[in-house]
């Protein structure tokens, strides 16, 4: 297990590597001028853009910048948006509230989707059974952004039971209504496997022992089901954390909460180099260490993966 | 494992608990005493330094006060000016008011004024306003094309006594005392301790002006400014102002909506439904003097017969948009300047701005046509799509071309590929004065003077010649420009759309907002509802 | 109902999985024929928009008039007319050709990589396994926007089929994780472990043993997947990087009318419908094939 660790950690580090330098690539290949772009439709005077160039080394070549930028993240800095803004500073008043947001959602999606799931699970071939099913798949086709513009407007304006804009009203009144439409998205398929594992382990030969030999189905339900099925719901959940994070991207746009993913995508818009690179190597650092986590997690889950 | 369902019952039930509580706690609506006003703003707000800002109009103008002012009449006034005066429209002498201090109680002075402006024009700074300098003779100095400027003084500034100055321009403009008005603000004064940390200053300025801003700006917090108790200028008629930031318009007019907010920006998809979601008197649309072009690729020889630009020019119905897209908020454009500008050739455009779809294929059809497909080029995620893509579809239906309209991702993109000169058809051109007169708009598009840059088409050096002459006249009316707008309509380099309301939604809180001519409300004299 | 592993050493498990059990298993099943009887009229709809739209009235999706903008539903225009006064219905139907195209490819697309990377890593294992998890590592951990949007920009055109690629270079890792851990978990049964005892070829095994039993749970939710990617679709366009007009989708269509929603609910309900639909319908195929692969499912 300590050799597998410590393998997954080195992976780990040149898996960041690889991923930031892609990304600073990518950022600065992108087309257009982010210093032209500053002023908007009123454009800053041409020495002003030579000058904020020379400032924020644009004028180098790329593979110096990255040198450059690592040489700052050595020493803990994360450098500086064309506005002048510290990035480090922005990412930290930003990155408590998309988290909060994540795990909140993340939470319901557990609770809903385990509860969801046993249900269906339970009363296999049921009509609720089915309309678990059918209707976790039908919430999910619907596109993010229409589903929170118009819970956003039903549950927020017409009823008034939940605040629509900012995270002012403190965890968890503002975080619940944006949290719970991301969470729609995960439901389907971490129900979907719940109900299946709950099929299969009621129907085993095991089971039907126990039960034979006396055994509640609370009890079955609660010590073979509730095991077996852990592993893989804990492994989607991780992928899952993925699809999270972008759909705050959107949920944050359309409730006016300041996190990372709006600050990442009005980064990419604005093509703030130093402030994509830096959000973008957070998410995919959270990214790798939950996953390593959860491999690890999943192997105390379930025994019969091994790492060897 | 039991012990783990349990759990799980127990927290769905601590869940459904809150979920009630929500219910049952109505959103609470206006609160505190009347006189605090909470202001939705949607725009990043990275600098408050009054010559970097360029998304902090309402704050910055309440903060400080400027030189002269410029009401919604276009009339002319002193603030912080006692007077502004010139004999050849080239050294302007500035007089201030006595008894002035900033808001750490220092007097404001000539000294003051001059370095402010100083630090503002000097290259190595990269304050983003600074081009409003470009006016001052020197400013070239300390902007050179090559290497660090020799000097940090702008030559054309002189202090004469504590409380006048004299200012030398590169040439003559009689527009200058506009030029100095609520909006341009690289001309607001900075105390001597700015100079010290001009980042600090940046999050927390002190300024001139009826309110002082109580806390240091933080990323994603509200900034509040309440009241300067020794302001020397006219009282305020609010005691506190709040500025919420939001991620953009629409979504702090749909907490406005919710009554959480007094006063936002109306974004632009929200035109047409504004009507419905607030009463008539909740709704305050100010011409602003802002005017929106379809521009054209002069590098492109498909638009170089002035009979395609006008065809295309009268192929769009700018009445139907407005009504469809704009709530009829807007205006269509009948010259290449608002009409709010003083002397403003009204109707200038003529016949070429009113739709006629037959006219316009037969003129295209005389210009010989038009080859390939015509690809409207627009800065993507700014609520525009609407626009272009209902224009792509008059031009397609009107002129029988393969007309399709494209965003690009933002600004960044669009900028650089309008000033590469690599667009491939026609595309958004858009320019919003900060002082009304003709001159700004005129200058900034169609001369070769650092603004748009390539927005106005070839430069027409007739236009060039008509401006400065303008400049130099000592008339007050803006007559004077009119001259340079007959060049414009006979040669036809851009396509004007529509000119700009500035529009605004209150809460019940806001009795009426006061208009200035530069299209943003007056903070300071809102007036509030049971005053 | 048999249990998996003796099921597999006697041979009947392979019953399922060939052609004519799988009919047999699927045409008995309501919802399949429900299913295929909607996926029939929609590509139908698909193949011939203009013909059906003009039935009931515009057929052009694109001849619009503004001063009839945001119409409510009327004789001419059964569905009303959009934000540019253009016929809903025929966008609708027009909008179904891109919207499937690109759900199905994406899925299609995905699916394909997916099953061949993570069939070799749950069973090969070893640096094979640990090469595809962290390649599926960096793409997961990879933020979908900005590769969505450096992918889509710096591509002349948008066309439907990049945005599919796009899309489904993103979501492959999902699966690809999904299908490795359920092979590897097959690959520790008792009846693989029993087949490599009887001398059978690694190919063989993995052919008919390991990739059947592992792929039921992924079709599941594979079905689920095509909503999904036709929403991410919509997303994409909402954010300013998915498709945009001349392109007629339900996303484009989606995106533009959220913005009128309240006074014009029309033009968000009828792509709603549709897509839902569809989806739907999806599903419903999903989970008959998926019964009808898994023997286990049976009842």
């Amino acid at each position: 297990m300590t050799r597998y660790v410590s393998r997954r950690l080195l992976e780990l580090v040149i898996v960041f590597f690889g991923v930031t330098f892609v990304i600073y690539c990518a950022v600065f290949l992108l087309p257009g001028d982010p210093i032209a772009a500053l002023g908007g439709d009123r454009p800053l005077p041409e020495s002003v853009q030579k000058q904020l160039r020379s400032r924020y080394g644009l004028d180098l070549p790329i593979w110096q910048q990255y040198l450059d930028y690592l040489g700052g993240l050595a020493r803990g800095d994360f450098g500086t948006t064309f506005t002048g803004q510290s990035v480090g500073e922005q990412m930290a008043s930003r990155w408590p509230t998309t988290i909060k947001l994540a795990l909140t959602a993340w939470s319901l999606t557990v609770l809903i989707s385990v509860a969801l799931g046993l249900a269906a699970g339970l009363r296999h071939g049921s009509a609720l059974d089915r309309s678990v099913l059918l209707g976790t798949i039908v919430a999910e086709s619907v596109p993010i952004f229409v589903l929170g513009i118009m819970a956003q407007y039903i549950v927020g304006i017409t009823l008034g039971w939940a605040p629509i804009a900012g995270v002012d009203d403190g965890w968890p009144r503002a975080y619940l209504l944006p949290a719970l439409i991301i969470a729609v998205y995960g439901l389907a398929g971490v129900s979907r496997l719940m109900r299946g594992s709950l099929v299969d382990t009621m129907r085993s030969d095991f089971v039907r022992t126990l039960r034979a030999k006396g055994m509640s189905q609370g009890d079955v339900v609660g010590l073979h089901v509730m095991r077996n099925a852990a592993a893989p719901v804990v492994n989607l959940l991780a992928i899952q954390l993925g699809s999270l994070l972008g759909g705050t991207v959107v949920i944050e746009a359309i409730f006016n909460i300041n996190g990372v993913g709006q600050l990442l995508y009005k980064a990419i818009q604005d093509q703030e180099g130093t402030l994509v690179v830096g959000v973008a190597t957070t998410l995919v650092f959270i990214f790798l260490v939950t996953n390593l986590l959860v491999d690890i997690l999943s192997s105390v889950l379930d025994p019969r993966i091994r790492h060897d | 494992m039991r012990g783990l369902l349990k759990g799980v019952g127990a927290t769905s039930v601590a869940f459904a608990l809150v979920l009630t509580g929500c219910s049952s706690t109505e959103a609470d609506g206006g609160e505190g005493s009347p006189a605090e006003l909470v202001i939705g703003s949607s725009d990043p707000v990275p600098n408050l330094v009054p010559g970097r800002q360029s998304n902090a109009f309402g704050l910055t103008m309440s903060v400080f006060s400027p030189l002269t002012f410029l009401d919604a009449e276009g009339e002319l006034s002193y603030v912080a000016a006692e007077s502004v005066e010139s004999d050849d429209q080239i050294t302007w002498t500035i007089t201030l008011r006595d008894g002035w201090t900033f808001h750490d109680g220092t007097p404001v002075t000539a000294q003051d004024y001059v370095d402010s402006w100083n630090t503002v024009a000097y290259g190595p700074n990269a304050f983003e306003n600074s081009g409003q300098l470009a006016v001052i003779a020197g400013y070239a100095d300390l902007n050179p094309a090559e290497g660090e400027p020799a000097t940090d003084e702008l030559s054309g500034l002189a202090v004469i006594d504590d409380l006048t100055f004299s200012v030398t321009l590169n040439r003559a403009d009689s527009q200058f005392p506009v030029q100095l008005s609520q909006a341009q603000t690289a001309f607001y004064p900075m105390p001597q301790s700015a100079f010290q940390d001009l980042d600090a200053y940046g999050k927390q300025p002190i300024g001139n002006g009826p309110f002082a801003v109580t806390t240091r700006w933080t990323e994603g917090e509200p900034i509040v400014a309440e009241r300067y108790q020794d302001y020397a200028g006219d009282e305020p008629t609010v005691d506190k102002i709040t500025w919420v930031p939001y991620s953009d318009r629409l979504t702090a007019y749909t907490d406005a909506l919710a009554g959480n907010v007094d006063i936002v920006r109306l974004p632009a998809n929200r035109m047409t439904q504004v009507a419905d979601d607030f009463e008539d008197d909740h709704i305050y649309s100010f011409s602003g003097p802002a005017i929106s072009y379809l521009s054209f690729p002069y590098w492109d020889a498909r638009f170089d017969d002035v009979r395609v630009r006008q065809a295309i020019s009268m192929a769009i119905d700018r009445d139907a948009i407005n009504e469809a897209l704009f709530g009829d908020l807007n205006a269509p454009a009948t010259a290449w300047t608002p009409s709010i500008m003083p002397g403003n050739p009204d109707g200038i455009c003529g016949e070429y701005c009113e739709y006629d779809p037959e006219a316009a294929a037969a003129l295209l059809a005389q210009a010989g046509g038009f080859e390939g497909e015509l690809t409207i080029h627009f800065p993507g995620g700014a609520g525009q799509d609407d626009l272009f893509n209902a224009i792509a579809n008059y031009l397609r239906q009107n002129l029988g071309v393969d007309a399709i309209a494209r965003p690009s991702v933002g600004w960044a993109e669009f900028s650089e590929d309008r000033n590469n000169k690599v667009l491939d058809g026609p595309f958004f051109a858009r320019w919003g004065a900060l002082y009304p007169s003709q001159q700004s708009t005129l200058r900034a598009v169609f001369t070769s003077a650092a603004g748009c840059t390539n927005c106005g088409g070839v430069i027409i050096p007739e236009v060039e010649q008509a401006l400065n002459d303008a400049d130099a006249s000592d008339s007050e009316d803006g007559e004077a420009y009119a001259a340079a707008q007959q060049h414009l309509a006979e040669g036809f380099p851009v396509v004007p759309l529509f000119e700009e309301s500035y529009n605004f939604v209150t809460s019940d809180k806001v009795a009426e907002l006061t208009a200035s001519a530069v299209g943003e409300p007056l903070l300071t004299d809102v007036i509030l509802a049971g005053d | 109902m048999t249990e998996p592993a003796t099921v597999a050493l006697d041979g009947t498990l392979d019953r399922a999985t060939t052609t004519q059990g799988l009919w047999a298993a699927l045409r008995s099943r309501v919802q399949f024929w429900v299913s295929l009887a909607l996926l029939t009229v929609l590509a139908i709809i698909a193949a011939v928009p203009g013909v059906l739209a003009g039935l009931f009235g515009e057929g052009d999706p694109r001849a619009c008039d503004l001063t009839a903008s945001n119409r409510p539903p009327t004789s001419g225009h059964l569905f009303g007319t959009d934000v540019q006064g253009c016929d809903v219905l025929a966008n609708v139907l027009f909008g179904a050709r891109t919207s499937l195209f690109i759900g199905l490819a994406t899925t299609a697309i995905c699916l394909v990589v997916a099953v061949t990377l993570g069939t070799l890593a749950g069973y090969a294992g070893g640096w094979l396994d640990a090469l595809i998890a962290r390649t599926a590592d960096v793409v997961l951990g990879f933020p979908f926007l900005l590769g969505a949007i450096i992918v889509l920009n710096t591509a002349p055109n948008r066309s439907p089929l990049l945005l599919a690629a796009v899309l489904a270079f993103f979501s492959w890792p999902t699966f690809a994780r999904l299908i490795r851990s359920s092979v590897r978990e097959v690959r520790e049964r008792e009846f693989v472990q029993a087949s490599h005892a009887l001398g059978l070829s690694q190919a063989r095994v993995v052919l008919t043993h390991v990739l059947p039993n592992s792929l039921a749970p992924t079709l599941a939710i594979a079905a689920t997947m095509v909503g999904g990617v036709i929403g991410a679709e919509a997303t994409l366009t909402f954010l300013g990087v998915g498709l945009v007009p001349p392109s007629i989708s339900w996303g484009v269509q989606l995106s533009t009318a959220q913005s009128y929603f309240q006074g014009a609910p029309h033009t968000v309900v009828f792509p709603s419908i549709f897509l839902t639909v569809t989806v739907i319908s999806l599903i419903m195929l999903g989970d008959a094939l998926r019964d009808a692969l898994d023997p286990r499912g049976r009842t």
